[in-house]
């Protein structure tokens, strides 16, 4: 009984040391953060369809900011890319954005022309 | 101790002006200010972060730290360029909604 409670403890003690290692997100600038959920959102949207270039380029930068933020969490730099990621991401946002209005501004000036046809 | 106050000042001025960086920020921040960012409140927000982070990078120029400066700019460019997109996308939209209110009156049987 005292062995398996010893134990227990030992593994509780080894689960709470490797989940420290595992996940080092604390120690991340709060721009990789950022950075994530703005590309998050983007990815969901309809930017894969009509904007994918830009949104894998916008990847590229998160890709970029994730490595070096997991190698030099405490850099400017790193933070910078972080930021510059987030940016990206909103940028693909508001393009999409664009693109969009763009279609249904075509859409309607077609459906004008086919009403004023005789 | 002057040898070696002489070598940190040479290594802090190795990295170049950011000179080219400057004048993209600041055109782009001209651009999305001309297209009418400041009527958009994030196009605005944006903006305002590009002009700011501009600001900054110059006062980093003064003082020599030049790398620092040079990713000030960077920020300061991808703001404006969020900035640009976004009163691009009001515009845009303005225009669709325009379009799609004429196509509207038209079936309604209006001129």
């Amino acid at each position: 009984m005292r062995v398996s409670k010893y134990l227990m403890l030992l593994s509780a003690l080894v689960l709470t040391t490797l989940a420290g290692c595992t996940h080092p997100s604390a120690q991340f600038p709060p721009e990789l953060a950022n950075a994530r959920l703005a590309y998050e959102r983007v990815e969901d949207g309809p930017a894969a369809m009509v904007n994918a270039e830009h949104l894998r380029e916008a990847k590229v930068a998160l890709d970029d900011a994730e490595r070096a933020c997991f190698e030099r969490p405490d850099s400017p730099a790193a933070r910078d890319l972080a930021y510059i990621a987030e940016r990206r991401a909103e940028l693909v946002e508001a393009e999409t954005g664009i693109i969009l209005a763009d279609r249904r501004k075509a859409l309607a000036e077609r459906l004008r022309r086919e009403e004023n046809s005789p | 101790m002057a040898l070696l106050a002489l070598v940190a000042g040479c290594a802090g001025s190795r990295y170049p002006a950011p000179v080219d960086r400057l004048g993209v920020a600041e055109t782009a921040a001209r651009e999305a200010s001309r297209t009418g960012a400041d009527q958009d409140p994030m196009a605005h927000f944006h903006l305002a972060l590009a002009e700011r982070q501009i600001a900054v990078a110059k006062e980093l120029m003064e003082s020599g730290r030049n790398e620092r400066a040079a990713w000030m700019l960077t920020r300061a460019a991808n703001d404006a360029e969020v900035a640009l997109a976004l009163a691009r996308e009001n515009v845009t939209r303005a225009e669709a909604q325009e379009a799609a209110e004429r196509v509207e009156a038209l079936q309604r049987g209006s001129p």
